[in-house]
């Protein structure tokens, strides 16, 4: 049987993007929903708050799972998102698995002219605190915060780094760990302490 | 103490108020029903329609009302009202070569296969305003095909279509077979239309939100635009009216979970086909292209105009005189909307005296020596 | 007919779009993002695009603020606010401290801002370099390749001509060293207060369906040179009301031969200052 998603649709995609806003102006900052879903085991409930706020008919969705996966079912049945198999077409990218992370190059960064056309990654960590491993800095941040993110790895953030330099077209990202999430746009120099 | 000005709110509820008291106008006199809108003034309703890009005779009718006959503004409530109505799919494109016609004429040929179909128009009229309206008798209703005036859709006393033709082959695909036309090659975007009520317009813009854009757009400025082609500020030969015809179509719909498709109503629409001489000088070779005109409702002014500006604005075929807002797309599409126009043009109404403050403190601070009516070097 | 309308007027899905074109802003400080803009009930360029962006972004639990001209009561923040009330039952406030939405048309408190505040501008003409070229096909080309060179040149131009830069309001910004931007028509006093600012600054622009965005602390740079250095509006007097020689002050015509006296523009400023310093 389907699993239903947000009790409310209007007011809790409202509460679950509001954080999402403020994330993504105040990145690294540590945000989280009290809304809980119970999404299909493999997806962690605040990433499916995150895809039930952002996804609908006109988005195409890339992800690491199968298309058939009762994951992608759930989230095909309640927002009517498009998949697709080519990284470089997709406007939402989904790891479930950090294990299995790529080279974000491969995902699309947009355009000089057209920067917005790029790939939102969305990424399902292990942990997430703000101890002292990842230094950020950049537009949100008034001088610098810290975030760990447990499972990247340094070449994940150096690949990032190289792809980023094509401002204003890069990627923009966001982690998610159970109900709480945290955005790194494509502004956000991260440095490894 | 001055205190700053204030009562706004007071302000705008007396306005409302006073709006509404403008429009019900003298109690004495009987408030006008939506049914006689709809009826009596069913040119309007048209305009209204598809200027508010929604088949909707009733909500036309009721913004026609509310708007007491300000037809920009109708067309504003329409399209509000439009935003927020959900939508389900797309339907199948219409055909309109199996359009039941009320009207139907060629200029480029004496007859034509189907017959020329005078049928409504006013084109033959004297526009005398008649001294005694009351007086005038209703018309009676043994009327031939060839003066149809009534929707099949609506309930009115001449209501049989039956007589009229079912089938109408297209005039231009005479030329079309004796390979006079320039082969147009973008094909029917079908499922993968655009949706310029979804998208905003970006440059260059494709033929279907070209289309799109022209069919909901102003009236009066479609018809200046496309007067200006003809006075030359943008055609270098007189054009031709292929076929233009006024009748009702069937709109289908395949819903997914059916899978097969259902009838879901008549519209009325009026279509144009323009045809322009348009020499290929690559291939010196002379020929005839054509400029499409597609609008909600019986308006023959704004589907002619409208498949002038087809023809202009593809801008991938223009060669010579480009320098004239007619031939520009950018110009003409970003300037069509009577929405966008009228909002951006009345939003002067509202109080600027910030800005203004600026420009005083600006002015009254200008250095000496730069006095700029001291005619500066 | 409908008999009502979704929370806060829009249907979810033109939120979602609308939501996700705001992310985007974010992420990208001053680029002009392109969205599907929806017709609105109130008229364009009376703020369509700043009500779509509070639609979008606002709740239940939300306190708005809505001025325009600085004031809380001019007939178009009358307006909005009386639509917000109406579709989404929200919680109208004067307070620009307590506000988590301040909607604005053309001017920015003068209230410090702080952070998690959301500021909402209405805008007639996102793109800062319309009147020097006004086909967005060209404009789009200058952005992506940083060719800003024209906007100097026309700055410098008023130079020639004036003796000082001739622009009062809607004074060009630089954002994060990149994009050129439009503040909207504030006046170029305002400009200082984007700068670094704690709160969070959304730009709409309906008619031209473009939303843009400053993050908080974020450099926002108003264009100059060096020797002719960007400069405030100064006023002589003080605001008749309050007695403020710090805030932006209007001029009111008292007779009709001229006579004169200046009021704050932002008057829950005004009575907060006129208050603290009567009673």
């Amino acid at each position: 049987m389907m699993q239903k998603g947000f009790d409310s649709e209007v007011f809790d995609s409202q509460a679950v993007f509001r954080s999402l806003l403020l994330a993504m102006a105040n990145p690294g900052t540590i945000a989280a929903t009290d809304i809980n879903i119970s999404c299909p085991p493999r997806l962690q409930s605040g990433a499916g708050a995150l895809l039930l706020t952002l996804l609908d008919f006109e988005t195409v969705l890339w992800t690491d799972m199968d298309t058939d996966t009762p994951e992608m079912q759930w989230l095909h049945f309640h927002t009517g998102t498009r998949l697709t198999h080519a990284p470089n077409r997709a406007g939402f990218a989904l790891f479930t698995d950090s294990e299995k992370l790529m080279d974000p190059s491969r995902f699309n960064p947009g355009t000089v002219a057209s920067p917005d056309i790029s790939t939102t990654l969305v990424f399902q960590t292990r942990g997430m605190d703000q101890e002292h491993h990842l230094r950020l800095t950049g537009p949100g941040i008034e001088k610098e915060t810290f975030i760990h993110l447990p499972g990247i790895t340094t070449a994940f953030w150096e690949n990032r780094a190289i792809m980023n330099q094509a401002y204003p077209a890069g990627i923009d990202m966001i982690f998610v760990h159970a109900r709480r999430f945290t955005a790194l746009p494509r502004t956000t120099k991260v440095g490894v302490c | 103490m001055y205190v700053a000005v204030k009562g706004g709110e007071k302000a705008v509820k007396n306005s409302q108020r006073l709006v509404a008291e403008k429009r019900r106008g003298d109690t004495g006199v009987q408030k006008i029903s939506m049914d006689q809108i709809a009826n009596q003034l069913g040119l309007g309703v048209d305009r209204v329609m598809a200027e508010g890009s929604l088949y909707d005779v009733t909500a036309a009718a009721m913004a026609i009302q509310q708007a007491q006959g300000d037809m920009t503004e109708a067309v504003f409530l329409v399209r509000a009202f439009r935003t927020t109505l959900k939508r389900f799919g797309n339907s199948i494109p219409v055909q309109t070569t199996k359009m039941t016609a009320i009207r139907r004429v060629s200029g480029i040929f004496k007859d034509i296969p189907g017959g020329q179909i005078l049928g409504p128009t006013y084109d033959y009229t004297h526009r005398l305003i008649e001294p005694d309206p009351e007086n005038v008798p209703d018309p009676p209703c043994d009327r031939q095909t060839d003066t149809e005036t009534a929707p099949p859709d609506q309930t009115a006393a001449c209501d049989d279509i039956s007589s009229l033709p079912g089938e109408l082959p297209r005039v231009i695909d005479i030329l079309q077979a004796q390979g006079l036309l320039q082969q147009d090659k973008t094909r029917p975007p079908g499922d993968a239309a655009e949706d310029l009520t979804r998208q905003p317009l970006a440059f260059p813009v494709s033929r279907n939100l070209r289309l799109q854009a022209l069919a909901r757009g102003d009236e009066g400025f479609i018809l200046g635009t496309a007067y200006s082609l003809q006075r030359g500020f943008g055609l270098d030969r007189h054009p031709f009216l292929g076929e233009l015809k006024v009748g009702y179509v069937a709109v289908r719909y395949t819903p997914p979970e059916l899978g097969f498709d259902i009838h879901v109503g008549h519209m009325k629409l009026t279509e144009c086909v323009m045809v322009n001489r348009q020499d290929d000088a690559a291939r010196k070779a002379a020929g005839f292209e054509t400029g499409y005109g597609l609008v909600f409702g019986q308006n023959e002014r704004k589907a002619m105009s409208m498949s002038l500006l087809d023809r202009s604005l593809a801008a991938e075929k223009n060669t010579g005189k480009t320098d004239y807002p007619a031939r520009d797309p950018e110009f003409i599409l970003s300037h069509c909307d009577n929405v966008e126009s009228s909002g951006f043009v009345q939003h002067l109404k509202l109080p600027h005296y910030v800005d203004f403050q600026s420009e005083l403190v600006f002015i009254r601070n200008r250095p000496k020596d730069h006095a700029p009516d001291k005619g500066n070097p | 007919m409908p008999l009502s309308y979704n929370f806060a007027y829009l249907d979810e899905q033109s939120k979602k779009m609308i939501r996700r074109s705001i992310l985007k802003a974010l992420a990208i400080p001053g680029f002009q993002v392109p969205f599907g803009g929806r017709e609105m009930p109130l008229p364009y360029g009376w703020g369509t695009g700043g009500i779509q962006l509070t639609a979008a972004v606002i709740g239940p639990d939300d306190r708005l603020k809505v001025i325009d001209q600085g004031s809380d009561d001019t007939v178009n923040a009358i307006s909005i606010k009386a639509f917000f009330k109406k579709t989404a039952g929200i919680a109208i406030t004067e307070e620009t401290r307590s506000a988590t939405i301040i909607q604005t048309r053309h001017r920015i408190p003068e209230t410090p801002l702080q952070n998690g505040q959301i500021m909402v501008f209405q805008v007639p003409i996102p793109e800062p370099l319309q009147f020097i070229e006004p086909k967005k096909s060209q404009t789009a080309k200058m952005h992506g390749f940083e060719e800003y060179g024209s906007m100097h040149v026309k700055l410098y131009e008023d130079i020639a001509k004036f003796g000082r830069i001739a622009t009062a309001f809607d004074y060009p910004v630089q954002v994060h060293q990149r994009y050129i931007m439009s503040p909207s028509p504030i006046p170029k006093y305002d400009n200082p207060k984007l700068h670094r600012s704690p709160a969070v600054h959304l730009f709409g622009a309906g008619r031209e369906k473009r939303i843009y965005a400053v993050p908080p602390y974020t450099d926002v740079v108003s264009l100059d040179f060096e020797d002719y250095p960007f400069e405030l509006e100064k006023w002589d007097g003080a605001c008749a009301v309050c007695g403020s020689t710090d805030s932006f002050l209007d001029e009111i015509i008292t007779d009709d031969t001229g006579t004169r006296m200046f009021i704050c523009s932002d008057t829950e400023y005004c009575q907060k200052k006129a208050g603290n310093t009567f009673s």
